[in-house]
């Protein structure tokens, strides 16, 4: 078992009347990429406030590597909350200063971190002066400072153009390959699917769903196929696969199997069946997220 | 210790809104005395001589001479609080509207850290402007005072000790009102207009609408200026408190405590929005 970095214990959180967070149990293992999914107002920066000490939970509680949170824990995690925050009349250099400091860290880790992150020739610029991508580089920056072993970053993507989410992105799957686990909260679907190992998806403060994501979306995918003679390619796929998995649909037809493209184009050359079109579908996050709200609807 | 004031010595120093009002503060703390000597030598120069004191000259008055000057000082530089008041306001208030406060939790201070960051900026400021005040005080009483035994130097020495608790508790008073109302203009305009208009009306009302003078003494910036009486009647006829009083002290201790207990509750206990 791999170490378990944060573990949650019907966390809850109340705004008076409103629940916020509703008895939250999770469990976040070393080296996991986690994604925190959930539509806006689900929950999901309330709890990030809670476990980084911002925040009074109303009741229950969690735990970092197995011990109560202190500062001196969070000293260790690198956390960017919403979005980035410092000083606007300092610079990035001075700006980072004052977060080596707090965290404890030798000032030498700034020039590292800047360099790590492209911000190296910017560095005596005020922040204010910042384009929105790169205070988000330079807040990724802050959180390397103490070389944390687990980095909290909510909605990183936020309001970033193209080039700068591919950045940020980039940036992610680097720090990931250092062995760092990340949690990492977003509601765009496609960027969790593109970084994350495992997701749990929030809705109204509730936990309705953790699951791995390689897992969850191998097993539902699908081909579809075309045909001139959609007929004979129905007739024949008959044959050679459990009639519940091939669904005829108006122009095309949809294969639920385990084989593979090739195996599936062999064999239907074989019974002198030619495709115009064959094409492996798999299920996305988007389509799981959506499945999973409409059923949690359907059931309360 | 030394780490929280390097983080607020690191976050305040590189500021140049910092540097103006300290420039300011400086430039207005050594132009005082030096400003009501030439306005003293103006109305001699002009021929008055006070009313009340037939013969004396304003020059003559003991304004900067030992055991008076402590209280004179300590009275003139009192005013010069409020630039250190409005600078401890932006300093709070940006720290909310910037949200470094918050990130300063997250990046793992504790919220107690943060609050002890804060009384040590203030205990410094305040314990700086004491010094100077004491320095100024010696070369000045030095310069002017026909006596300079070590008795009438340290007789009235305690109105320093007043003017750094009077800087305190002012300068705690606008960290709670920063906590409270978040917004700097606000807090400034809320702060002059207490102090200049609304308790001077309630404190009237209190005293001669109700008689209760007692009332009108624990009002907050009563406290705060009170704590060192004027020292203009000294010169006069009437027989005014020539020393701090053990009664004004206490006051603003239990109000001091009261504050801090309250930005305890604020910082400590409420949720970082």
């Amino acid at each position: 078992m791999p170490e378990l970095i944060l573990q949650t214990d019907k966390l809850t959180k109340n705004f008076g009347h409103v629940k916020a967070v509703k008895g939250l149990d999770l469990n976040i293992s070393q080296g996991q990429i986690f994604g925190l999914l959930g539509p806006n107002g689900s929950g999901k920066t309330t709890t990030l406030g809670m476990i980084l000490g911002v925040l009074n939970q109303t009741s229950g509680s969690f735990s970092w590597y197995g011990k109560p949170a202190t500062n001196e824990v969070r000293q260790k995690i690198g956390a960017i909350l919403e979005h980035p925050i410092f000083f606007p009349q300092l610079s990035a250099h001075q700006n980072l200063k004052i977060a080596a400091e707090i965290k404890k860290v030798n000032p030498n880790r700034i020039e590292e971190v800047l360099d790590w992150v492209g911000l190296a020739e910017r560095k005596h610029d005020k922040f204010k002066t910042y384009s929105l991508g790169m205070r988000q580089r330079l807040a990724i920056a802050s959180a390397l400072l103490s070389d944390p072993k687990v980095l909290i970053l909510d909605e990183p993507t936020n309001g970033l153009d193209p080039l700068g989410i591919a950045d940020i992105r980039e940036l992610i799957i680097r720090i990931a390959e250092d062995g760092k686990t990340i949690i990492l909260a977003s509601h765009l679907l496609d960027e969790v699917q593109k970084v994350c190992t495992d997701f749990a998806v929030l809705y109204q403060g509730s936990l309705i769903h953790t699951g791995n994501v390689q897992e969850e979306l191998a097993q539902d995918q699908y081909f579809e196929l075309k045909s001139n003679d959609l007929d004979k390619l129905e007739e024949n796929l008959l044959l050679l696969e459990k009639p519940e998995n091939v669904f005829r649909q108006e122009s095309l037809i949809r294969l639920q199997t385990e084989k593979t493209g090739e195996t599936i184009n062999r064999e239907l050359l074989e019974k002198g069946v030619v495709l115009s079109e064959l094409t492996h579908k798999k299920k996305t996050l988007e389509n799981q997220f959506l499945n999973l709200l409409a059923n949690h609807a359907a059931s309360h | 210790m030394l780490r929280l004031i390097k983080i607020e010595w690191l976050k305040s120093w590189p500021s140049r809104y910092f540097k103006i009002m300290l420039g300011i503060w400086l430039f207005a703390f050594i132009s005082l005395p030096i400003g009501f000597k030439l306005l003293l030598i103006f109305i001699e120069s002009k021929g008055f001589s006070l009313d009340q004191l037939p013969g004396l000259e304003a020059t003559d008055l003991p304004i900067f001479d030992f055991v008076d000057i402590w209280q004179n000082f300590a009275y003139a530089y009192k005013g010069l609080t409020i630039f250190m008041a409005f600078l401890v306001i932006i300093n709070i208030t940006n720290e909310l509207d910037y949200k470094t406060f918050r990130q300063n939790v997250i990046d793992g201070m504790s919220k107690t850290e943060f609050l002890l960051s804060k009384l040590y900026l203030i205990i410094g400021m305040a314990t700086i402007a004491t010094l100077l005040v004491f320095g100024f005080g010696l070369v000045i009483g030095f310069i002017s005072s026909p006596v300079t035994d070590f008795n009438s130097i340290v007789k009235h020495i305690n109105f320093l000790g007043a003017y750094w608790l009077h800087i305190i508790l002012f300068l705690t008073f606008s960290v709670l009102l920063s906590l409270l109302i978040k917004r700097a203009g606000l807090v400034i305009a809320i702060l002059l207009f207490w102090m200049i208009i609304a308790e001077p009306i309630l404190s009237s009302i209190l005293t001669y609408g109700f008689d209760l003078n007692f009332l009108a003494n624990i009002l907050p910036l009563e406290t705060i200026w009170g704590l060192i009486p004027r020292p203009i009647e000294k010169y006069g006829l009437s027989s005014t408190d020539f020393w701090v009083t053990s009664k004004s002290v206490t006051i603003a201790l239990v109000e001091l405590a009261l504050y801090l207990g309250s930005i305890w509750l604020l910082i400590v206990k409420r949720d970082i929005k």
